[in-house]
């Protein structure tokens, strides 16, 4: 359990850090560095930033957003206060900092006259310091790296995403109620409870509370069907909104990509020892879930025809192929399509069938094969152009 | 020839015993690890080069799976190992009877297969077994014949053998799938091989003996596959050891397929097909080819009605017959034949499996068509976005938002409904399927507001093929019929015989599955339009008639009616349907019209009143064979003799004691006949 009291002092500690390192830029803007005041200034700030990593192994800052969050605690007075310079911060494609332990005076002088440097021109934070790694060992800024393949470590990043995983996770939470305990149909309770899911992610995506690409391109290693749901259902209304779909259309097609996978929340045959492989029943669940789901969906009243064609199409390949095997070949559902490349992407990305993520790069590489087969080729156009609109092909 | 092989031994052949050690340790392996597990790997590849030394020059290797017992290259072995009893038990518990490994089975495969097996329950065989194609096995099957095989197969070859190496051939050549060239033929085998293919009564003999015993045994059906072993089998080894009278051979199955009775016939050629998507046919290719568009059409109903629509047997056949050349429109021509053939005969029952085929041999074809099709619009469509041509891509754009507007996505929601309730899901309780049903139904309302009447069509016409031999057929059917009035179904039906022009199969199919389930609403419709004809033999009124034949048991109510105010003219074609209804409750305006002006109009209805075996037309017919009168007509006459033909056709206690009335006391030229009439039938 956190103590309060440490929390504050924390947050107080956090502040006035933040504020250091504003107040070391200043004072190097107005000053050279031998100067009395901006040898004071920047050797406050080291101290503070040794003794706290003298305890902790990094500190990280994020700039997004217009938000300033500081280990994972946002910081709105500040974000306030400081909205020109974080604004320009995001220009420069400063959006994370961290500071590593073994940092020296040195290294923190160099690279606050380096960001000064840069403010006053043009250039990007991250481009500058990879020119030069071996001047800045202790220090990572730039861009939200969001993959494995980053210089932090992945629980550097899931602190500093824990927002958006805490969002995750409550909306799990509430899809617990959504999908346990099913029968035939869902209740008019449960269908209510969709809707306000699907309208609540629809309003916070669309309203960038959220940003997308932070549920984009996290991966998530998490197996859990109810995270899995949730981000399904953000990527294809992002999609659908990415291909400028009507608001009602991307509901819907949030509405069944959330109950895409309902099939399988139907309750599990019992009386097998647990195996680490996939038990045969295991795999039959999975084969027949988009028929199960259809028939719970089909004979849910109020829900919209497209979620269960969604739930009956999502695993049949553009060119056929996949489950359930149809009589004839017929043209897939644009929800299908959509819901088709937002699942088997997250799939990639989350601990699935004994098989590990794969990284951002590695999953798009293995969908970018399967285009025209697999995949609908011009929705998967629309979705690798979405991914690059994040930002994320930028390296 | 002495006995010098054992035909039972302890000892398993020690490469057979290493691979057998090697599948229980990589099963155990695959329960604890996963696949991308180092130790399953390895394991894999361990077990992958113990079945490569096992197999060594063969071209498979054949385990057969009893519950104590392992068949080997003929031989039963009893092992004392415990690694081998655990085998052994484990694959009977799991109702797998044998195992059969391609000698190119790759590592892949040999860890799928092992996750399957790890991963599975007591009794899942059928379900292991149907996974194999799905988990890309495809050098490995697995069998689950009924284990009363192995006995059958011991005793026919203990029969037709003259010693136990005799035996051990005659197993192989039985129970173990393409072992012609593992076998080691001595002399003696080879002579008894070529009398087989030289003698045609003995090569009969021992296939009806394996028949006899395999029907005595409780999985009929799935053991039939030893015929099929057993007749490839020999024609694969009479062709290693003299090739020259390979097609001797071929051409005695022939001669065989005649002489045998036709259930057995059916059954020879259903399992000599071999899988169509994959192999060549050799000589019942030949045989098959030369059939008669005729013979292959009755040959795929007999199969339909014996195995079903779903079965493998039927499916072969199918993608035979169509994937391999022999034109649909062809056989569709002549279904409708033999379809109006049983109408005209008044077999309902037949008619129906006539029916059942038709819609299955369109779909099939269409299904064909369509995919093909599919598959060149979805080449074309990734190349031009790979190529990125702008218009192309607003086109399908612009089909890919069309598929979400609420038309398209209500017709999807029928076929979502049709391909759901085709699943015949185990699980799918009545109650489901008819909530299903009821749902689309409202399609179909929907539809018809919308005037769609074609779309209404085609729906109908997959529904009708999804609940054929449906577990829950009848109430699903009853649900479909509510959905629409007859009001409706009237105006469906004039809009859509309004488009047929040839009544051919493909033209006429949503209409005839509209009829199948909407019969009498339909029926009443099409009834009308019969009664309009101007004339009997056009394709149209060969349609109607047949359509009408096979929805004849719901027509009593509307053809009853017909028959009272129909106009003289369409009389003779109306009374033609009276046998298909079946049903007594005719006799009594067929009684009315008895009294009808015209002759030739009496004349039918008296043989229709026979063909009906109408029970309560006898008083009416004994009333006008036993009438005497000095100035009876020679027309009377006719309709006397029309009448006791009749009697005798209806053939019941109470016609009967007519007929002797009429033999003793009748007019005296119907006396001899009634005579005739009553001797009971020369064989």
């Amino acid at each position: 359990m956190p103590n309060p009291g440490e929390d504050a002092t924390l947050q107080v500690f956090y502040r006035t850090l933040v504020l250091q390192i504003t107040g070391g830029l200043r004072a190097l803007s107005l000053y050279p560095a031998q100067h009395p005041e901006a040898g004071r200034q920047i050797n406050s700030l080291y101290q503070q930033l040794s003794r706290y990593l003298e305890r902790r192994p990094s500190l990280a800052i994020i700039f997004a957003e217009g938000e300033v969050v500081v280990e994972n605690i946002p910081f709105p007075e500040l974000s306030a206060n400081l909205r020109p310079l974080i604004e320009r911060f995001e220009t420069l494609g400063l959006e994370r900092l961290v500071f590593g332990r073994g940092l020296a005076l040195d290294e923190l002088l160099r690279f606050l006259q380096l960001l000064l440097k840069l403010l006053k021109t043009k250039g990007q934070v991250e481009a500058n310091l990879a020119m030069t790694p071996q001047d800045f060992p202790h220090i990572v800024a730039g861009r939200l790296s969001l993959d494995h393949e980053s210089r932090l470590s992945f629980e550097e990043v899931s602190r500093a995403l824990r927002d958006v995983r805490h969002f995750v996770r409550t909306m799990t939470g509430q899809l617990k109620d959504l999908f346990g305990d099913l029968t035939v149909s869902l209740s008019e309770g449960k269908v209510s409870l969709a809707r306000e899911t699907v309208a609540t992610l629809h309003r916070i995506l669309a309203g960038g509370l959220i940003p997308m690409k932070l549920l984009m391109c996290r991966s998530s290693p998490d197996p859990d069907a109810n995270v899995h749901a949730v981000n399904v259902c953000a990527q294809s209304m992002a999609l659908a909104r990415h291909l400028n779909l009507e608001d009602k259309t991307v509901l819907e097609i949030g509405l069944g990509a959330l109950l895409h996978d309902i099939g399988l929340s139907l309750p599990a045959p019992r009386g097998q020892k647990p195996t680490a492989t996939v038990t045969l029943d295991q795999k039959k669940r999975l084969w027949e879930h988009p028929l199960r789901g259809a028939e719970i969906l089909l004979a849910t009243p109020g829900l919209p025809d497209l979620a269960a064609l969604v739930a009956l199409e999502h695993h049949i390949h553009f060119d056929g192929g996949g489950y359930p095997k149809r009589g004839a070949s017929r043209q897939l559902n644009l929800a299908s399509v959509i819901t088709a490349v937002a699942d088997i992407y997250d799939n990639l990305r989350r601990n699935y069938l004994g098989k590990s993520p794969l990284s951002l790069t590695d999953a798009i590489h293995w969908m970018d094969r399967r285009a025209g087969t697999v995949f609908h080729p011009l929705v998967y156009k629309g979705f690798r152009a979405m991914i690059k609109t994040l930002g994320q092909e930028e390296r | 020839m002495a006995n010098v092989t054992p035909l039972e031994q302890e000892a398993v052949p020690a490469a057979v015993s290493s691979a057998v050690v090697a599948i229980m340790r990589a099963i155990t392996v695959a329960r604890l690890y996963t696949v991308s597990h180092a130790l399953f790997q390895e394991t894999t590849r361990k077990l992958h080069s113990a079945l490569r030394e096992a197999i060594a020059a063969q071209d498979f290797l054949f385990l057969g799976l009893a519950k104590e017992a392992l068949f080997l290259n003929g031989v039963f072995y009893r092992p004392k190992e415990a690694h081998l009893q655990k085998f052994l038990r484990l694959f009977y518990l799991l109702g797998i009877s044998y195992l059969l490994f391609d000698r190119e089975i790759s590592q892949e495969e040999v860890g799928s297969f092992l996750s399957l097996i790890a991963g599975s329950r007591p009794g899942q065989g059928t379900e292991i077994s149907s996974a194999l194609p799905r988990e890309k096995i495809v050098r490995l099957s697995v069998g689950l014949l009924d284990y009363s095989v192995f006995s059958t197969a011991t005793n026919v070859a203990a029969r037709l053998a003259r010693s136990s190496e005799d035996e051990v051939i005659w197993r192989q050549l039985i129970l173990q799938p393409a072992c012609a060239k593992a076998l080691n033929l001595g002399p003696q085998q080879v002579r008894e091989l070529l009398r087989l293919c030289d003698d045609v009564e003995a090569l009969k003999a021992v296939i009806v003996e394996l028949d006899a015993q395999i029907a005595s045994g409780e999985q009929g059906a799935k053991a039939r596959d030893l015929l099929g072993n057993f007749i490839q089998n020999l024609a694969s080894s009479i062709e290693k050891v003299v090739p020259e009278k390979r097609e001797q051979f071929a051409r005695q199955v022939a001669a065989l397929i005649d002489r045998v009775e036709p259930r057995l016939r059916r059954h020879i050629l259903a399992v000599m097909l071999p899988d169509a998507r994959k192999e060549e046919g050799g000589a019942i290719q030949e045989i098959f080819r030369a059939m008669s568009d005729t013979q292959v059409a009755q040959f795929h109903v007999d199969i339909l009605r014996e195995e079903g629509p779903e079965s493998s047997s039927f499916l072969n056949l199918l993608r035979w017959t169509l994937d391999r050349g022999r034109e649909p429109r062809l056989l569709l021509a002549t279904i409708q034949k033999e379809m109006l053939r049983a109408t005209l005969q008044g077999s309902p029952d037949d008619l129906k499996h006539w029916q059942h085929l038709e819609q299955l041999i369109i779909q099939y074809h269409e299904v064909r068509e369509l995919d093909e099709a599919y598959r060149k619009e979805v080449a074309s469509l990734t190349t031009s976005i790979q190529m990125n041509v702008p218009m192309v891509e607003e086109e399908e754009m612009e089909r890919l938002l069309a598929t979400v507007n609420a038309d398209s996505i209500q017709t999807a929601r029928g076929y979502l409904i049709i391909e759901l309730v085709a699943q015949r899901n185990r699980e799918q309780g009545e109650a489901t399927v008819l909530s299903l049903i009821r749902a689309f139904g409202e399609i179909l309302a929907s539809l018809h507001r919308e005037k769609d009447f074609r779309g209404i069509g085609e729906l109908l016409r997959q529904l009708f093929l999804a609940l054929a031999r449906h577990p829950h057929e009848a109430p699903a059917r009853e649900t479909v019929e509510a959905a629409l009035t007859a009001d409706e179904i009237r105006e469906l039906l004039d809009r859509l015989l309004e488009d047929c022009r040839s009544y051919e199969s493909r033209e006429s199919a949503a209409i005839a599955a509209i009829c199948q389930l909407f019969p009498e609403k339909a029926g009443t419709y099409l009834l009308d339009v019969f009664a309009d004809l101007d004339r009997d033999d056009n394709p149209k009124a060969r349609w109607l008639m047949t359509t009408l034949g096979s929805v004849g048991a719901h027509l009593t109510r509307p053809l009853n009616r017909k028959l009272q105010i129909a106009p003289d003219s369409a009389l003779p074609r109306l009374l033609a349907l009276v046998p298909l209804c079946k049903d007594q409750r005719l006799s009594h305006v067929l009684g009315k019209l008895m009294d009808h002006r015209d002759h030739d109009m009496r004349l039918q209805v008296v043989e229709m009143m026979g063909r009906l075996k109408a029970e309560r037309s006898v008083p009416r017919l004994a009333e006008a064979v036993l009438k005497r009168s000095w100035l009876a007509s020679k027309k009377e006459k006719e309709v006397q003799v029309a009448a006791v033909h009749a009697l005798a056709e209806i053939g019941s206690d109470e016609a009967k004691k007519v007929l002797t009335q009429v033999a003793r006391e009748g007019p005296s030229d119907m006396q001899t006949l009634a005579k005739e009439l009553l001797q009971p039938p020369r064989k």
